[in-house]
């Protein structure tokens, strides 16, 4: 059966998010999206076409689709990772309308589990036992490895590498090529910058570089994420008994 | 002291600047900003110079001082907005860490 998707960013995501998408639809047939339009807050690209979409907006725009039509959060970057849950309010659309599109080539355990609303890319894996909030995104050759967890909103730049027990706070974002280390956390809207090895937590709003790991800015991170990703810590703790997430 | 690092960190920036285009290298004057608003570097120049640093207070003064830990995130305003006040916060973890007599003596 077709389902329209509605892609959210007319920026350079999107032609990532249509390979993604036909990449999909190739796959085994058991899925056929159809890109049903392209909405943006750029009132240059309202009435143009991006490949065989039109484009709308603005945000608002969202409410006009019908109720059967889903959306993909393209919207991601270092500069907008905490502005991204703005955006995500101003769309005034419940999480389950948001799709989660993963690549044939990703492969997620059975054990873990990937929520509303993310994008994972060509070759990542998500090992056992992580949890995914979400609208998170990882891009392509992501390595997550077991019992991590990914904040709502969280976004991986290609070539992530975790280990054991990380936890990736909400709307951080984290470089390509970086590496976590164990049972470190990576706190709400926290930016680890391309190929940092992360050896030791970072706190909320903190941009850490380098090898070694080298702070060099923080910004301030509303309250309301910071929240979140604490109740969101909460819940997964409190779902894994008997494991250690100290 | 004050003199001293600021020196220090001007020969950090010339070092720099031998890598930059010639429009984006950073006056070598106090009041020049950094990082951040207004600031001439991206992350990488700004680790590139404080690794510069690092390595002259390492050279002159025979001490290493990591100045960019969690301590400079724990600052209300970020050290690394200008040269002063990078000068300032350099001077701050010398004289923590004991060193204040050896750069004052090198004046």
């Amino acid at each position: 059966m077709e389902q329209q998707l509605v892609i959210v960013g007319a920026g350079s995501g999107y032609w990532e998010l249509l390979d993604l998408v036909d990449d999909i639809n190739r796959s085994d047939g058991s899925r056929n999206y159809k890109i049903a339009g392209v909405i943006d807050d750029n009132p240059a690209t309202w009435g143009k076409t991006l490949g065989s979409a039109n484009v709308f907006g603005p945000l608002e725009s969202a409410a006009d689709f019908p109720e059967e039509v889903q959306f993909v959060f393209g919207i991601g970057s270092y500069r907008t990772r905490i502005s991204r849950r703005d955006l995500l309010g101003r769309l005034a659309l419940p999480i389950e309308r948001f799709e989660t599109l993963i690549h044939p080539s990703a492969k997620i355990y059975s054990t873990s589990s990937v929520s509303h609303g993310c994008i994972i890319h060509f070759g990542s894996v998500v090992f056992n036992h992580s949890l995914v909030e979400p609208l998170s995104i990882i891009s392509a050759n992501c390595v997550i490895a077991t019992q991590n967890h990914l904040g709502t909103g969280a976004l991986l730049g290609s070539g992530v590498i975790t280990t054991q027990a990380v936890s990736i706070g909400s709307f951080s974002h984290v470089g390509q090529g970086a590496l976590i280390g164990e049972r470190c956390e990576i706190g709400a809207g926290a930016q680890i910058g391309m190929g940092g090895v992360v050896l030791q937590s970072v706190k909320p709003g903190v941009f850490a570089i380098g090898n070694p790991l080298r702070f060099i800015d923080r910004i301030e991170v509303p309250e309301e994420i910071t929240n979140q990703w604490e109740t969101e810590k909460a819940a997964f703790r409190a779902s894994r008994p008997g494991e250690n997430h100290e | 002291m004050n003199e001293k690092v600021l020196q220090i960190i001007l020969e950090a920036m010339t070092e720099l600047n031998e890598q930059l285009d010639e429009n984006k290298r950073l006056p070598l004057d106090i009041e020049t900003p950094l990082f951040g608003r207004n600031g001439g570097l991206d992350s990488l120049g700004l680790v590139n110079l404080i690794v510069y640093t690092e390595q002259r207070i390492e050279d002159t003064m025979g001490v290493t001082i990591p100045l960019a830990d969690e301590r400079a995130m724990s600052l209300e305003s970020s050290p690394f907005a200008t040269v002063r006040s990078f000068r300032d916060y350099v001077v701050l973890r010398l004289t923590e860490s004991g060193n204040e007599l050896t750069a004052g003596h090198s004046d």
